[in-house]
């Protein structure tokens, strides 16, 4: 009985939060015809929009797919830090989890802006952080990069090393235990910390929208374009956008889903922690 | 390989987990490392594999110093508690990957492996993953992987300590068997005293990261060094000295710990000379043989063992019990008592294990 009614509750909040508003935006998309919507989404803002959109991604997937995961090896397996060192690291990686992204693209400015000192800096060696692509690939970076660390520092203690020391006792050096045993063990949680961030980096809209100023043709992005369309009362392009945006959420959703079936390592809770942060991620849009 | 260590030294932090370990082991045997948990056995293993760097001393293996040696380069082969088995490969990868590390031919690796499937009696599991094997299996395949490249070293760290007590045994004598086969110096880690004294041709008894002491079972069975030794290998009966005892007139004035093991104990109906009268006050059957409880007339009980299957005591009956030898230990010596007088030939002996 609880049961049902558990399910029945589920049932209605998705249809609420998730269908409707989605079933929305493509009646509105289509609302005056495939043309238009083509004409939306082919228009040069548009266009200059995903283009944006599409750089900052690469680049932060890129950086947060080193750097993150170079510093999920430190978490879980550095030997000199101290625990208190090491529970400070871990409250700034998911710093970002609890700050507003807004806030984010404040400390930003506040840090980079024309008028502030590094700002000058950079202003005179000729390079524009803020109100530029510099500014946003920074505010994404800080929004996403709790992702690939947290996907994989929990796989990396949970194997323990003692199969990469089985290896080592077996002849293998260390380049080869990496590509032999850890690689094997860790690429599902890596390859879905890639995609979280992917998924994330392309529908970030507060951080972006503080740092870049929203100007179109130059540092306008997909989600800020749909803004400043819906702002101006445009709603076929805005929630043709939107409508793009969504089919790649559930596209990444697809994704997910597959790898979460290939990865090898079957951890139950792991799993439908991601399941729950992807639903978060693409509802959070 | 000859193994010699000297004066080891391991620290985690400010704990000393192994402390001026030094000891030396012969080509071909099979040693066990034995000691209560914590002791550090595992430690001193993982520094003869190179896991773990010792603090001070050095390793000798054949004569050379391998200190500087990464793990790659000893030539040892090291079974983990665990088993540490790669979760990605199946049966024939796992026991494989030494060998394709060296570099072999294809065919020479197919061979070796299925060899060692035969050897560890898993053939036709190769396509087996390792979450698709029992725990005996698992310990199968870790063993085939270590002996895959051919180790000069073979380092077991607790083989047995996932497996149930029945496979253990089994496993426990088939391993044994195969080592002897061959030929292989193997150190192999245990904290259970029966399983070190049926295994080892030398135990090396570790305790709060020192070595207690060295030698054969029967050698440490029989003379024990400590009361720690005495009472941590094989049961025993501790006394408080000193206690008045037929056959042993020094235990008047003795004052320290005294051990006797329960085959030195022996019960009869009668009693004779050197006899200390007794009663039953608990008798176990386990399986083979009675545990038996008794109370001397001097207050002080004994546990003892009668071999077979009839009840020939019984609760509350007197009993005659002679016994053959003592252990006594004080801060500065240990002594070895035997009985004065000499076992009385005619009375019917019931007991002796
Ligand atoms: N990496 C480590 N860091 C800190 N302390 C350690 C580490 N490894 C071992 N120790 C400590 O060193 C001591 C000896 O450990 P070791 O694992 O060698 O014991 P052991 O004899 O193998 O015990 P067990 O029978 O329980 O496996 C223990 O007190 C343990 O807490
Ligand atoms: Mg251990």
């Amino acid at each position: 009985m609880s049961r049902a009614v558990m399910i029945a509750s589920t049932v209605v909040w998705l249809l609420l939060v998730l269908i409707l508003p989605f079933s929305g935006v493509v009646t509105a998309a289509f609302s005056e015809g495939t043309a238009s919507m083509v004409n939306a989404l082919t228009s040069r803002e548009a266009t200059h929009a995903f283009t944006i959109t599409g750089i900052v991604t690469v680049i932060v997937v890129l950086f947060n797919g080193i750097v993150g995961t170079m510093l999920a090896f430190e978490l879980a397996r550095g030997k000199r830090q101290t625990k208190r060192l090491s529970a400070v690291l871990h409250a700034i990686v998911d710093l970002p989890f609890s700050v507003s992204p807004v806030i984010a693209g404040l400390m930003i400015l506040l840090i980079f802006g024309p008028s502030t000192m590094l700002g000058t800096f950079f202003g005179h060696i000729g390079v524009k952080i803020v109100f530029a692509l510099p500014g946003m690939v920074l505010a994404t970076i800080f929004v996403t990069f709790p992702l690939m660390v947290r996907e994989i520092a929990p796989v990396l203690t949970a194997i323990g090393t003692t199969a990469e020391e089985a290896a080592a006792t077996l002849g293998a050096g260390p380049v080869r235990t990496f590509w032999t045993v850890t690689w094997p063990m860790i690429r599902w949680a890596v390859g879905y910390g890639l995609v979280l961030t992917m998924a994330r980096s392309v529908g970030e809209f507060g951080a972006v929208l503080v740092v870049s100023g929203n100007i179109m043709n130059q540092t306008q992005t997909a989600t800020t374009l749909i803004y400043q369309h819906a702002v101006n009362n445009e709603m076929v392009a805005a929630n043709s956008i939107a409508f793009v945006l969504g089919m790649f959420s559930a596209c990444v959703l697809l994704v997910l889903e597959w790898m979460k079936q290939r990865k090898e390592g079957k951890k139950d809770a792991h799993r439908s922690a991601a399941v729950g942060k992807a639903i978060w991620i693409v509802s959070s849009r | 390989m000859r193994i010699e260590v000297r004066q080891l030294e391991k620290r985690f932090g400010s704990f000393q987990a192994v402390d001026n370990v030094s000891f030396s082991i012969e080509q071909g045997q099979l040693v066990g490392l034995l000691g209560p948990s914590g002791g550090g056995k595992t430690s001193i293993l993982r520094m003869l594999a190179g896991l773990e760097m010792p603090d001070q001393g050095e390793i000798f293996f054949d004569g050379k110093i391998v200190n500087p040696i990464p793990p790659q380069k000893r030539g040892i082969g090291f079974v983990f508690q665990h088993y540490a088995l790669f979760p990605h490969m199946d049966v024939f990868e796992n026991i494989a990957y030494g060998l394709r590390v060296q570099k072999r031919k294809k065919a020479v690796i197919r061979e070796r492996v299925y060899e060692l499937l035969h050897i560890v009696g898993l053939e036709g599991m190769e396509k087996k993953y390792p979450h698709q094997l029992s725990g005996g299996q698992k310990q199968r395949v870790a063993l085939a992987r270590a002996l895959a490249p051919e180790p000069k070293l073979l380092l077991l760290d607790e083989p047995f300590s996932a497996i149930d007590a029945q496979v253990r045994k089994e496993l426990r004598r088939w391993l044994r068997g195969l080592i002897e086969q061959l030929g292989m110096t193997t150190v192999f880690v245990t904290h259970d005293q029966e399983e070190a004294i049926e295994l080892a041709d030398q135990l090396i008894v570790v305790r709060e990261g020192k070595v207690e002491q060295q030698g054969t079972p029967w050698d440490i069975y029989r003379n024990p060094v400590s009361p720690f030794i005495a009472s941590f290998v094989g049961e025993t009966n501790r006394w408080q000295g000193p206690v008045k005892l037929a056959g042993f007139p020094e235990l008047d004035r003795f004052h320290g710990s005294l051990f006797i093991r329960p085959e030195w104990i022996h019960m009869r109906r009668e009693g004779g000379p050197g006899h200390e009268k007794g009663m039953v006050k608990q008798i176990r059957y386990q399986g083979g043989r009675w545990q038996i409880e008794v109370e001397l007339a001097n207050g002080l009980h004994l546990l003892t063992f009668i071999q077979g299957d009839h009840h020939i005591f019984s609760l509350g009956q007197q009993v005659s019990i002679w016994i053959e030898r003592a252990l006594g230990f004080t801060d500065k010596e240990v002594r070895a008592f035997e009985c004065a007088s000499p076992k009385t030939v005619n009375a019917p002996a019931l007991s002796s294990v």
